[in-house]
């Protein structure tokens, strides 16, 4: 046997065949120290295999994954407000309905997933890598909208700080600074649960639905600077 | 494959996952998890990757445990985990970036005497050769199967083995030394 071939068979996953090469290593100052370095390698790759524990979240996101109890309060964005008597009070009453009522309908959405039988064909609540890429890309072409928008909006929302401002246009542009204020929590929360739970279709859901509604208003705000143009004067 | 993992008791399991059992999947996962992301942690070497890739494992159990044979469910999760490695690897251009021939030293020891452990060593292999000893050595596939998921032949999978061994040998050797 050469030293050749002894290369070959070390590495065999034919037990014949690396009998052979050890008692060829035997006889052999360069490959008995090859042989005796792989039995080394081998016992530090068996502790190494051994030796790595999963993080600990990782249960919970394969739990979720798989449709199992969520962490609802991870999408409750806090609503506080302690202004009795103000104008920013009686809205934030208004928006903090519309945000319980948002919550109480995600939350439904999501009690459903929950139970909801899991059968194999169940499969599109969750999201594997393909739908995963998907669902990002939609995501990444809302944000990339929202930002456009945001830059055309921001002098309109600016002139809120303008004291000659007709008050009823101040007071529109106030309720959908506050509208925006709500939904850029509702994302910042989604956010962070979907950045936990990445395969999440149902979270992936809440948080697209916020970006169309951040949209949406967006472009309501447009439309009524467009308005004041054409039709409200302002007094100054 | 996948190391010493309870196979009677996930055999036990896989009844009740084909039923939709939700906490027979969450057992099974706490019986191999930490075998599976280890396998996806060596490979990928990025801990929030190495998550996708076990949640991606269970995602498809999830959906294929009807077709699983009894018996071989650590070895099938460890394949889908692998491949889901070996597809991110690909993905990303890494694989054509790994089939550099020579690799760079494993970065010095920053004192004398200090180890450079196997880990880091492995992570400075050239791709190729780091991939059939990780699978090799690491997962249990044998040449035969080595070959077919990375698509090379047999002769290649020994050759790199041997020379992936060799390097780590080199790169360690004051430590086979002390130890022989």
């Amino acid at each position: 046997m050469s030293c050749g071939q002894f290369d070959l068979w070390i590495v065999s996953d034919d037990p014949a065949d690396r009998e052979r090469a050890l008692i060829h290593a035997a006889g052999c100052p360069r490959c008995g120290e090859i042989a005796r370095g792989q039995d080394w390698l081998a016992g530090e790759a068996e502790s190494w295999r051994g030796s790595v524990e999963a993080p600990a979240g990782l249960e919970n996101r394969i739990r979720l994954a798989l449709g199992g109890a969520l962490p609802e309060p991870d999408i409750v964005p806090e609503v506080t407000e302690s202004e009795e008597g103000s104008d920013t009070f009686r809205r934030s009453l208004v928006w903090g309905a519309l945000a319980a009522s948002f919550l109480v309908g995600a939350a439904i959405g999501l009690f459903q997933f929950r139970l909801a039988p899991r059968a194999p064909e169940e499969a599109r609540t969750l999201l594997v890598a393909d739908q995963l890429d998907a669902a990002r890309e939609v995501e990444r072409e809302r944000v990339r909208e929202i930002a456009t928008l945001e830059r055309a909006v921001a002098p309109v929302l600016a002139q809120t700080r303008d004291p000659k401002l007709a008050s009823q246009r101040a007071s529109r542009l106030l309720e959908y600074q506050d509208r925006l204020a709500f939904l850029d929590s509702t994302i910042s929360d989604a956010r962070g649960f979907v950045s936990r739970n990445p395969g999440h279709a149902g979270a992936r859901d809440v948080l697209l639905s916020a970006y169309r509604d951040k949209t949406d208003v967006l472009r309501e705000v447009l439309a009524l600077e467009e308005r004041s143009w054409t039709n409200e004067p302002r007094d100054s | 494959m996948g190391g010493s993992t309870p196979t009677e008791a996930l055999n036990s399991l896989l009844p009740r996952c084909r039923r939709g059992d939700q906490e027979a999947f969450v057992e099974v996962y706490r019986l191999i998890g930490s075998s599976l992301y280890g396998t996806a942690l060596r490979l990928l070497t990025r801990p929030q990757e190495a998550e996708e890739a076990v949640q991606e494992a269970f995602v498809k159990f999830y959906q294929k445990a009807e077709s699983i044979q009894s018996g071989s469910l650590s070895g099938w999760l460890h394949r889908v985990t692998v491949n889901f490695c070996l597809d991110r690897l690909r993905s990303k251009g890494r694989q054509e970036e790994g089939l550099v021939e020579e690799p760079a030293a494993p970065a010095p020891a920053s004192r004398p005497g200090d180890r450079i452990d196997l880990s880091r060593a492995v992570a400075r292999l050239p791709r190729q050769a780091r991939l059939v000893f990780l699978l090799h050595d690491l997962e249990g596939y044998k040449h035969r199967e080595v070959a077919e998921t990375l698509g090379i032949t047999q002769g290649t999978s020994k050759s790199q083995l041997f020379r992936a061994r060799e390097m780590l040998r080199g790169w360690l050797g004051s430590e086979v030394e002390e130890t022989a």
